[in-house]
């Protein structure tokens, strides 16, 4: 069969599964974390975050092994360079330039989690939102974009000759010479640009169709915990400032959807003939972190509106339910009756055959192949996992295989990710 | 409302205004952590239930916290001088920097009376071994978020065994990722897919 075809059957595959139509055969997605492929090819992890155009040939050079019905969509391939630009501080990884944020050569990057933004500070937050995050959020997380502190308020330009303070900021010498400096740290990142071109081109000649340069999107409650408040100063609104925690993360959802509009991801060129599922990583709100009624107090009106607000624009909201979500399933279940064939849900430890019982006939449904299995093995045992998931839930359409936690995580053995491919070969076909 | 009820239904203002009064009247901080302790060990009892979450644990911690402060010193004796059910070492694995889970547990197994030693994030094994030999604790509690910790535990575990350490404490693990799967993959005795099965666990050992 010529390559054309096998990678329009691929897509159509994926395409069927997510509008609830069974396809020839259960598809197969994996998203894979973002070491797997570089430390399959013998790269550390500092490699990986500096060595962009080596990630992504070695990323075209795995994944080429696997008969897989979507490829991973390459992340930005060389990161370390900007973030040693920006100084950023809201995270370590290997071989960062700051040996305060350097973990070992063979540590994957990890997000540091602390309160960026005080309680008391949510008058002026919600005031304005977008001063309040230029002036005191991006300086406090880059140690480079401290002059931020100084920068104009937006509303000088609606006001008679203000116009002028506000493009004074920019011909400062010290903002000058910020964006000397950036430019030179963007031309450095051009090998990794470069590759991800290249890896989006390439996969494509070999009938290989690359996931659509997926958005990413965030719950806003998570975006508040993760990046604003820290887990522990959100939770502790809950109690303290339940009404200023609620109005943020309601205010949040609208640049959500503009953040995932002009995604960088763009630049790689992404393949407009495949298929886009919208990444939604889903981090507080799984069974444990709160009670149900938390749940539907502060977590799900602000996610749900944003995915709801993302199929009006012709996103699929592909939420990953991380943890287990058993107690939320009356939730997941009424917005997909609502939504029906219009989302794609991805599961971690929820029991996902309980699922396609309760609301297969509504959404699609994804996951979870262990990682724990897919690490530790035997090929046997993802073989017979793989195989119960799929009679359990390949009825009628609506069902992918992917793993459970990032999909393929990063330690995977090349031998128990084979056994999953050729699970799904063995197993998942509806009709030859 | 008595003090103890208070602290339950975290109000965390009434609370400070309390302890306060207590020690104007020259109440001893040993009674008044004696009440602390047992309304910590109540919130234990209701994150069990699944009628307080973490929300209520972080409150109850913040509050805590506040009361630790008033205190001071005296609070850190009367802990020392109470009786623990037993030795507990705690740590998220090296290569792993997460510490929520592990924080959980440590409230937890230190609301419900044991002694924990909790030797942080991202700990080598050498600091388990050395950590072992030093506290001798009956129970280790392996956490990690990442799937990288598998391997980090499989190596602590390991070296545990080489150093002739293996028999003489039991193993759990836990953790994000982690899952009844991967005991035998690591090496460990149990898994624990909460904090309250941490406890369980860690119980039945102790009494074993």
């Amino acid at each position: 069969m010529d390559i054309k075809q096998i990678y329009k059957e691929r897509v159509q595959r994926v395409r069927d599964a997510v509008s609830l139509k069974e396809p020839d055969r259960v598809p197969i997605t994996p998203f894979t974390d973002i070491f797997f492929a570089s430390l399959q090819a013998g790269m550390t992890h500092k490699e990986a975050m500096y060595k962009g155009r080596k990630y992504a040939n070695a990323s075209v050079k795995v994944y080429n092994r696997y008969d897989w019905d979507l490829y991973p969509t390459l992340l930005f391939p060389g990161l370390g360079k900007m973030m040693d630009g920006l100084g950023q501080k809201a995270l370590k990884w290997a071989g960062a330039a700051d040996p305060d944020f350097c973990l070992g050569d063979n540590q994957p990057y990890q997000y540091i989690e602390k309160p960026w933004m005080e309680a008391e500070e949510y008058d002026e937050l919600l005031k304005d939102p977008t001063g309040y995050l230029i002036r005191n959020i991006i300086p406090a997380q880059n140690s480079s974009l401290g002059l931020m502190q100084n920068f104009p308020h937006i509303s000088d330009l609606s006001m008679m000759f203000n116009g002028m303070s506000f493009f004074f900021f920019f011909i400062s010498k010290d903002v000058k010479k910020l964006i000397k400096r950036y430019k030179k740290t963007l031309r450095s990142m051009i090998g990794g640009l470069i590759g991800m071109k290249g890896y989006n081109k390439k996969m494509k000649k070999k009938g290989n169709p690359v996931a659509g340069q997926f958005a990413l999107a965030q719950a806003p409650f998570d975006m508040v915990s993760d990046t604003l408040r820290g887990m522990r100063g959100a939770m502790l609104d809950m109690i303290r400032n339940p009404e200023e925690l609620k109005e943020l993360c309601d205010r949040l959802v609208e640049p959500c959807i503009y953040a995932m509009e002009n995604s960088p991801l763009q630049l790689g060129d992404p393949d407009k003939s495949t298929i886009t599922l919208s990444f939604i990583p889903l981090h507080r709100g799984a069974d444990g972190f709160m009670s149900n009624d938390q749940f539907e107090e502060f977590y799900w009106p602000s996610l749900s509106r944003l995915m709801d607000l993302m199929i009006k624009r012709d996103i699929i909201p592909m939420p990953f339910f991380e943890g287990r979500y058993s107690e939320r399933l009356e939730f997941l279940g009424e917005f997909a009756k609502a939504h029906k064939a219009k989302a794609v849900y991805w599961f971690h430890d929820t029991d996902i055959i309980k699922v396609k019982e309760m609301m297969g006939d509504h959404v699609c449904i994804r996951g979870n192949v262990p990682a724990s299995l897919l690490v530790g093995g035997p090929p046997s045992a993802v073989e017979d996992y793989v195989k119960k998931s799929i009679e359990g839930c390949m009825e009628g359409g609506g069902y992918i295989v992917d793993g459970g936690v990032s999909g393929i995580p990063n330690e995977a053995r090349h031998e128990n990710v084979q056994a999953m491919t050729d699970a799904v070969h063995k197993y998942g076909v509806y009709r030859k | 409302m008595d003090f103890i009820s208070e602290i339950v239904e975290l109000n965390e203002n009434k609370v400070m205004e309390v302890v306060k009064q207590k020690l104007q009247n020259n109440e001893s901080s040993l009674k008044i952590m004696d009440d602390v302790k047992e309304a910590m060990k109540i919130i234990g009892d209701k994150f069990s239930n699944k009628e307080y979450f973490l929300p209520e644990l972080i409150m109850s911690g913040e509050i805590l916290r506040q009361i630790f402060e008033i205190l001071g010193p005296k609070l850190k004796e009367s802990q020392a001088s109470s009786e623990k059910k037993g030795k507990v070492l705690l740590g998220t694995v090296f290569g792993d920097i997460h510490d929520i889970g592990k924080d959980v547990v440590k409230f937890m197994l230190d609301a419900n009376g044991f002694d924990v030693l909790d030797l942080g994030v991202d700990v080598p094994a050498d600091k388990f071994i050395q950590s072992l030999k030093e506290f001798q604790p009956k129970v280790l509690a392996l956490s990690g978020f990442l799937t990288l910790a598998y391997d980090s535990m499989k190596e602590i575990i390991d070296k545990l065994e080489a150093a002739g350490l293996r028999d003489s404490v039991k193993i759990m693990i836990g953790g994000g990722t982690v899952d009844e799967r991967i005991v035998e993959f690591v090496g460990a005795d149990e898994y624990g897919q909460s904090a309250v099965d941490a406890v369980n666990i860690a119980t039945k050992w102790i009494e074993e």
